[in-house]
């Protein structure tokens, strides 16, 4: 029990220099120094200790409480990946996110956060579909208790090499990728939209957020290490999520913020080709 | 306001550990301490970044980490 306490300090700091990691990764493959690894810690402090009021415009309790619900989803998160619960639990808790990043822009009052909420519905609309897919690793497991599925993984082996398995992992690996910073999908915090549903959270609000993403970062590669892979030791765990956010900084360097609808369109082709092969899979097995 | 998120930060900051002890103590359940975590975490996050952040009512200063 005081592990998990551990485990939650822990998924904030690796969360925050998995960030760090993810940008400074990015800028060498572009070419440029980039910032320290440990940008992402000077980032959340330095907004911690701005000056922070609520903007007239907002919703004065909506702006405060989804900074304190985003933080306060992926705690429960965490506690599901960790004690091996249900994965349609995990499932609802990334259906709360896309909830909590429309509020989040709707709070504000402002344009600019508006549109990044609105965007978060369109995203929604295919990002919720995708993490559906993952549903169909009971077909091969027989359970969806991700206890049951490492156990399975330790009995016959990690389901990222199982030729059924490997469309639910890219399908995971396609949702991992549309919440990591800089990503091709990430269309509410467009530039064009200044920052999106996060642009008038800034100072101690920005900071809180900051931790929420730290912790969001951490379990979800947490989670797709640990359904495709399996349950490893936490060395090795940290080690493998590097691995598998080192191969998305590599797609979020050489792939371009796609437009909404190209954003979506793609999201729902794999979707599509997720839905078939299952299909197909169920007929045949 | 200042009080109460000092109030907050220390109430919050020692029910989260308090909750992970006894429950690794046997004396509440898991799901208590889940619970407690879930609801004060954040606050406490919140409440302690509230605490050290700049004055509302002078210039801000720059932040000197770098």
């Amino acid at each position: 029990m005081i592990s998990f306490l551990l485990y939650l300090l822990l998924a904030v700091f690796i969360g925050l220099l998995y960030h760090g990691i993810h940008r400074k990764v990015i800028a060498r493959i572009q070419t440029r120094p980039g910032p320290p690894v440990w940008q992402e810690f000077l980032h959340t402090l330095k907004f911690s200790f701005k000056q922070t009021w609520i903007p007239m415009t907002a919703s004065q309790l909506m702006f405060v409480a989804i900074v304190v619900i985003m933080i306060a989803i992926w705690v429960g998160g965490l506690y599901v990946l960790l004690t091996g619960g249900s994965l349609l639990i995990l499932f609802a808790i990334f259906l709360l996110h896309k909830i909590t990043e429309h509020g989040l822009g709707l709070s504000s009052g402002s344009p600019y956060g508006k549109f990044g909420a609105i965007r978060s519905v369109i995203s929604a609309a295919s990002e919720i579909p995708l993490f559906a897919t993952v549903g169909a690793i009971y077909m091969v497991t027989g359970s969806l208790m991700i206890s049951d599925i490492t156990a399975y993984e330790a009995a016959n082996g990690p389901l990222l090499l199982s030729v059924i398995a490997l469309p639910m992992a890219i399908a995971m690996y396609v949702i991992v990728l549309s919440k990591v910073p800089y990503n091709p999908f990430g269309i509410i915090e467009a530039k064009e939209i200044v920052s999106g549903n996060k642009t008038e959270h800034f100072g101690v609000w920005r900071a809180g957020l900051e931790t929420g993403f730290a912790i969001k970062t951490f379990v979800l590669l947490a989670a797709f290490v640990t359904l495709f892979i399996g349950a490893l030791p936490l060395w090795l765990l940290l080690i493998a999520m590097l691995i598998v956010l080192l191969t998305m900084s590599f797609i979020c360097a050489l792939t371009p913020m796609l437009s909404p609808y190209d954003a979506v369109t793609i999201q729902a082709l794999i979707i599509g080709f997720v839905v078939v092969y299952v299909v197909i899979a169920g007929v045949i097995l | 306001m200042t009080g109460k998120t000092k109030a907050l930060m220390v109430l919050s900051g020692l029910i989260c550990p308090a909750s992970a002890i006894l429950a690794a103590a046997g004396a509440i359940d898991a799901i208590v301490m889940v619970a407690a975590l879930v609801i004060f975490f954040p606050l406490f996050v919140i409440s302690t970044f509230l605490t050290w952040k700049a004055s509302d009512h002078e210039g801000d200063y720059p932040f000197i980490g770098y």
